[in-house]
């Protein structure tokens, strides 16, 4: 079942199209949520929490409009953020290295240089606004845009 | 070169990532629909970040699956609500219904609140025994699931035992003549056997050190008949104790294989004949 056809049977009460989605995205959200939060135990709840928003509001996904990845990851960014931490403790690259099978994103991203993977990673995980960023990191007005733009090329490249 | 202006300007980025103005969205919709060039760059930066996300996955903890399916289990299904209603933020509450000028503790109140805990009680036994019956079920399928591995690598072992015992009767077949084939100065070094027998008509290559070549390549075994080269087999290296079936010949005074493009090719390509034998 496509991941489109799998919300719609949700919005139907499917309970194991839930299931289905679970399986399909949850690592993905676990992962986004434990880098946002930085915490394993707000992990689990941000990820329980989104899909009960799923859930509930999975009848006002448009597949027309937006692709079913793109619409559950806002619902899991949104309530990630929500659940944030300030910390600086968490070091979520070796905690991914002692929860994977050997893929090291610290290898991947050590290609990006440093001021243009801080930007995306502010913008992207902290959900900071473009002004925000400039003050964060204390860069010229307008900046922020090119180095999205390089870090995201640089990350296309290595993605491949 | 206004669309290029437009993607080098970070502007789509901003926009995947959720910071651009409203103006400033419906500014990137438009270009998006008017510019094909445009519309791909949208579509590679949202799979950049699909991949970043993606790049970010952790497994989750085992139990948690069992927690968000208790979401649907404990939660009203969304098709039996109104599209109107509001969304749903916690177990649902039992509330008796307050009476103007009535007392908190009468009998009526006292009998909802105990019909309330009994009906508590009851979710919670459904809620609980319903949990138990789909975790058996998950490990009788998981059971099922081992069992069936199980048999396929039984039945994999079963065609391999027979499959190396066959060989084995190959081997120790006197009637079996064996020839060796050799490198041409193309691919020195390499080497291949051929075993062919008379009285069961049969014939087979053991090759475990044959030329490299491009993986678009193959290798073609042909056999010398009447002055007309024969096909008789597409040469691969084997596993040990593996036996690789060719097409049987009665009679040949040379064996010898060529690099060829297409394993369905009828006529060898001589210049690139890498290995040869004789009996």
């Amino acid at each position: 079942m496509q991941n489109d056809e799998i919300l719609k049977a949700i919005a139907k009460g499917d309970k194991e199209a839930l299931g289905a989605l679970y399986d399909e995205f949850a690592p993905a959200i676990y992962g986004l949520a434990l880098r946002i939060t930085e915490s394993k135990d707000r992990a689990n709840v941000v990820v329980v929490e989104v899909f009960r928003k799923i859930w509930n509001r999975a009848s006002s996904f448009d597949p027309y409009r937006i692709n079913a990845f793109a619409w559950v990851m806002d619902i899991a960014k949104k309530v990630a953020i929500e659940h944030e931490s300030k910390s600086e403790q968490f070091d979520f690259f070796a905690f991914q290295k002692s929860n994977s099978s050997g893929y090291s994103l610290e290898d991947l991203f050590r290609q990006i240089d440093e001021k243009h993977r801080k930007v995306l990673e502010l913008s992207f995980f902290r959900n900071l606004s473009e002004s925000q960023v400039e003050e964060h990191m204390n860069i010229p007005v307008g900046t922020v845009a090119t180095r999205l733009r390089i870090a995201i090329k640089a990350m296309r490249k290595v993605l491949g | 070169m206004k669309s290029q202006a437009f993607i080098t300007s970070g502007i789509l980025e901003k926009y995947v990532l959720g910071m651009v103005t409203e103006e400033e969205a419906k500014e990137v919709q438009e270009m998006v629909s008017q510019h094909l060039e445009i519309k791909e760059e949208l579509a590679a930066i949202r799979q950049t970040i699909r991949a970043y996300i993606l790049n970010h996955q952790v497994a989750p903890e085992g139990g948690l699956k069992a927690k968000v399916m208790s979401v649907a289990t404990v939660q009203t299904a969304p098709a039996s609500r109104s599209a109107n209603a509001p969304e749903s933020t916690a177990l649902p509450s039992y509330r008796a219904k307050k009476k103007k000028g009535e007392s908190n503790l009468n009998l009526a109140g006292i009998l909802a609140g105990l019909l309330g805990l009994a009906l508590i009680v009851a979710g919670y036994m459904a809620f609980n025994n319903a949990e138990k019956a789909k975790t058996a079920a998950a490990k009788l399928a998981k059971s099922e699931e081992q069992v069936e591995t199980l048999k396929q690598e039984k039945t994999a072992q079963e065609k391999t035992e027979q499959e190396l015992r066959g060989n084995l009767g190959f081997y120790t077949d006197r009637n079996n003549k064996v020839l060796l084939l050799k490198g041409t100065n193309r691919a020195p070094g390499t080497t291949a056997t051929i075993y062919w027998n008379d009285v069961e008509k049969k014939a087979f290559a053991d090759a475990t050190n044959l030329p490299s070549i491009a993986k678009d390549k193959v290798l073609v075994l042909w056999a010398n008949v009447d002055r007309k080269a024969q096909k008789i087999g597409v040469l691969k290296n084997n596993a040990p104790g593996e036996l690789s079936p060719l097409t049987y010949v009665q009679t040949s005074k040379l064996f010898f294989v060529t690099e060829e493009e297409n394993p369905n090719v009828e006529r060898p390509t001589r210049r690139r004949v890498l290995m040869t034998g004789a009996p």
